[in-house]
């Protein structure tokens, strides 16, 4: 996994404060294999339900937070609610690594 | 009076800015008029999907042109060095200037319009919930170019 500890702790830290303390987070995509270089940071986090407003809402804070603590760069992140089965949800499970 | 080259661009980066908004305030009274409700967002009608694409294109026209454009050539004018500042310092002089009411909140629309463009939601809900808070982040955007307007009427008169 290409990210430090620091970084690792600080977007859990995120998560938790724009999610709960019970939001999960998985780290996925070109990220996660050691022999690449760069590119985006594609976050999975598991939340408990939320409504599509507050969710939205949520995750823009989060963003936030992770411009603020790990500077200015490409950050994407899937929300993944109970019962989501979306394939991105899907290969972000198999592919990815919990933080 | 001869305008200087950095008028002169400001004068274009403004011009521009100006048609975006007015083709977005169209937009915005269309769409509020219009009232999409959750469940539509399964089957729109051809005029909606028109109406939703002149105020995405235009929206996220006004607020790059704002950024990459209108904010730079206002600080150009005003005779400030930005070839040395970041992004984020050169927000950080608009509101120190007095120009932006606050760099954060510039960021935090940048950040909206950013999620509205690369997201693609599933649902209706989704997609409903996305399209409220861009409408939202539009009008703050249009309200921040009224304030550049009429601070450019005292500030840099020509």
């Amino acid at each position: 996994m290409r990210l430090s500890p620091e970084q690792i702790a600080q977007i859990r830290q995120s998560a938790t404060e724009s999610f709960g303390p019970e939001a999960r987070v998985w780290l996925f995509g070109s990220r996660v294999d050691d022999s690449k270089r760069g590119g985006d940071i594609d976050l999975l986090v598991q939340t408990r339900a939320l409504s599509a407003d507050a969710a939205l809402q949520r995750k823009i804070r989060m963003l936030g937070l992770l411009e603020a603590r790990l500077g200015e760069r490409k950050i994407d992140i899937v929300i993944e609610q109970p019962g989501d089965m979306r394939p991105i949800v899907c290969v972000a499970h198999e592919t990815g690594l919990a933080l | 009076m001869k305008q200087t080259p950095e008028q002169l661009a400001l004068a274009h980066a403004y011009s521009t800015c100006l048609g975006h908004a007015e083709a977005l305030r169209e937009a915005l009274v269309d769409l509020h008029q219009r009232d999409l409700q959750e469940i539509e967002w399964n089957k729109l009608a051809k005029e909606d999907r028109r109406l939703l694409d002149q105020f995405a294109y235009r929206y996220t026209r006004l607020q790059d042109d704002m950024g990459a454009r209108l904010m730079p050539a206002i600080l150009r004018a005003l005779e400030e060095d930005i070839a040395a500042m970041s992004a984020v310092d050169r927000l950080n002089r608009l509101e120190q200037l007095g120009w932006l009411p606050s760099a954060a909140q510039w960021s935090e629309l940048r950040r909206i319009r950013n999620t509205f463009a690369h997201d693609y939601p599933e649902t209706p809900a989704e997609r409903h919930a996305q399209w409220q808070l861009a409408m939202a982040a539009a009008e703050q955007v249009l309200t921040l170019l009224d304030g550049f307007t009429a601070r450019m009427h005292t500030k840099l008169p020509g």
